[in-house]
């Protein structure tokens, strides 16, 4: 909860920021935050590669693991239908193409906007962004409530880059191998899926 | 994607040379932690900044994070119910 709380914090400094009349041009640049991601995969991998034992279970649980992406799939198509229900003035097809993005809300976004519905695409960007902000946010949470695997599925697509970080810290790094499979398998599926659910 | 996966290829060995190394592992740890805040430093940077984002906030905003949120918690209800029934902790450290 602690860490969730510091992490919130530092969300909130950065919106305030963003807020300001002149923002230092060098905050906006995609550069610092794309080389600080990559510096934090470098990290991931080490801790990785500190637990010696932990391909050993890729070996041992062979086709098990692909049943993670496919429950986040199906968990994920369950809750957009819930969304459905509650929002009530949204076409079904359009909320589970939303869903569809796991968070990869750069490819989502452009995919639906190029489809011809850029009000939906601007959706689906706050919708992913807000899904790997919760992941972030309340993996600890998470865990207590659903176990391990829990943000493994918040994460979707990004439990293999920008949400792996926080759920190796979390669980271990065994369960960052389930995600960084977990998260290649759905960041594959989502440009397929997008455009098969919104034509 | 490809460079994504190369970061975390190349840390990998790193980790296992370095494994024994408690001041290393530390190290690591606490850049991780310093790594996550910078980035969601940025992402609150991009999104205050964005003046479309901020004045269609409410409408936008209000389905953006139902959807979002349901989602989140069909998919950990899902993996929650493959772990009980099928798994069963299977990925857990023995």
């Amino acid at each position: 909860m602690k860490g969730s709380l510091i992490i919130l914090s530092f969300f909130i400094a950065g919106c305030l920021v963003g807020q300001m009349e002149s923002v230092p041009v060098w905050l906006l640049d995609d550069a610092l935050s794309t080389y600080t991601l990559y510096a934090l995969l470098f990290l991931v991998g080490m801790s990785i590669g500190f637990d010696s034992h932990c391909w050993q279970i890729l070996r041992e649980m062979h086709i098990k693991v692909l049943l993670v992406p496919i429950a986040v799939i199906i968990g994920t198509g369950a809750g957009s239908v819930a969304a459905w229900l509650l929002i009530s003035d949204m076409p079904m097809s359009d909320v589970l193409a939303v869903g569809a993005g796991f968070g990869y809300y750069s490819l989502s976004t452009v995919i639906i906007t190029n489809l011809g519905n850029p009000v939906l695409g601007s959706v689906a960007l706050l919708s992913n962004i807000i899904r790997e902000i919760v992941t972030l946010l309340c993996t600890p949470i998470l865990v207590r409530l659903f176990g391990k695997l829990a943000p493994v599925a918040s994460g979707g697509a990004t439990a293999m880059d920008t949400t792996l970080p926080i759920i190796v810290r979390f669980t271990s790094e065994r369960y960052g191998i389930v995600a960084v499979f977990s998260g290649m398998v759905l960041t594959m599926i989502v440009p397929f899926l997008v455009t098969f659910i919104m034509t | 994607m490809l460079i994504t996966i190369a970061c975390i290829l190349i840390g990998i060995p790193l980790g296992l040379l370095f494994r024994h190394k408690k001041r290393v592992v530390r190290a690591v740890n606490t850049l991780t932690m310093w790594a996550i805040y910078i980035l969601l430093f940025m992402l609150g940077v991009t999104t205050g900044s964005n003046s479309t984002i901020v004045s269609q906030l409410s409408t936008i905003g209000v389905r953006a994070a139902c959807i979002s949120l349901l989602c989140v918690l069909g998919s950990a209800f899902a993996v929650f119910l493959l772990d009980k029934f099928y798994l069963k902790g299977q990925f857990d450290e023995r």
